[in-house]
């Protein structure tokens, strides 16, 4: 039998330093530019004028409008804004997927149009604006898009609702 | 010292640092994860609660006016006035505007006017964006005044800032 002593092997350390530095460096950049409020934002034009030529139009624009109040959402279209729709309120909620599939059903027909004009009146509150800017805008994540044909008579496939938000009477 | 007695060789102090390596690497994680790549920076003033929005659309640097629940207005963080009731364009706000606009002539400003003379932007489709910071108990009429003084002092784009509910 063989007896000679077996030679403990000494594990080979790491030289951490360089990494510690690193990683230190990337926290005091992160900490930074760490935000931890949510910050995003909804973009909106202020209303333009253009001439438009009526007679050469092949169908008529939807011109879509909603006139909002406390109690009612007024559905609007045409040039001259004929109404289509009211949805009124529940204890002061508007039932927000009635609207949406309301409004997808608009899309299907003017899957080119990307404009809404909100008319709000002077006391509703800007938290129930805003539900009603997301409501229009787009679909609901994980929702079936909308799909409507094209001027050029193509199929179209899309999220986006009615993104251009325009409000009334601003100027 | 005695003479002839030699100090015995100190060993180096082996320091785990196994746990400090594990906390670092948690942080890192976290802020990774609270990450902002948007150009904004915004401090929300004292009373004004944001509003809830699905929107995923990150905010850009630009003029911000805040207007809190007290009805207190606010121009890049510095007081301006207490909105009173009434109807029209805000005279104060407007002064501070164009007064901000005047003197809005940075580096950025500069290029890009230097690129409207070689014909590379097109004036028309220069915008000027405000950011609209709105506590979210607002009513409508208030907003409508704020949005009717910016356009006059030739904002043609408004970003209503919101807290993002995520996906």
């Amino acid at each position: 039998m063989n007896l000679t002593k077996r030679k403990i092997k000494k594990l080979a350390k790491l030289n951490l330093i360089p990494i510690m530095d690193a990683v230190f460096i990337f926290i005091f950049f992160l900490l930074m530019s760490a935000q931890f409020l949510e910050i995003r934002e909804i973009s909106s034009d202020a209303p333009s004028v253009a001439e438009v030529e009526v007679e050469k139009m092949k169908k008529e624009p939807l011109n879509l409008m909603l006139e909002i109040s406390d109690k009612t959402i007024k559905v609007k279209t045409g040039f001259d804004a004929n109404l289509k729709k009211t949805f009124t309120s529940l204890e002061g909620e508007f039932n927000l997927d009635a609207i949406q599939a309301y409004i997808v059903s608009l899309k299907s027909q003017y899957i080119e149009e990307e404009t809404v004009v909100l008319k709000p009146d002077t006391t509703v509150a800007y938290e129930k604006i805003v539900q009603i800017m997301d409501t229009v805008r787009s679909i609901k994540y994980g929702k079936t898009p909308v799909v409507g044909k094209n001027t050029k008579g193509e199929t179209i496939q899309t999220n986006v609702l009615f993104d251009k938000i325009v409000f009334d009477a601003v100027i | 010292m005695k003479p002839g007695k030699r100090r015995p060789k100190k060993e180096p102090i082996d320091v785990d640092i196994t746990s400090l390596l594990d906390i670092l690497v948690i942080m890192l994680v976290f802020l990774l994860k609270s990450y902002n790549a948007s150009s904004l920076n915004l401090d929300v003033v004292r009373e004004l609660e944001l509003s809830g929005s699905k929107s995923d659309i990150l905010g850009e640097e630009a003029v911000i006016v805040q207007l809190n629940k007290e009805q207190k207005l606010f121009i890049n963080n510095t007081f301006l006035t207490d909105l009173s009731p009434g109807k029209g364009e805000i005279p104060e706000l407007l002064t501070k505007l164009k007064e901000i606009k005047d003197n809005d002539l940075n580096k950025k400003e500069a290029q890009e006017a230097v690129a409207i003379q070689d014909n590379t932007v097109d004036p028309k489709k220069k915008r000027r964006p405000i950011n609209l910071v709105f506590d979210k108990k607002t009513p409508y009429i208030n907003i409508q005044r704020i949005m009717h003084t910016a356009s006059v002092a030739g904002h043609d784009q408004y970003k209503f800032i919101v807290q993002g509910e995520g996906q």
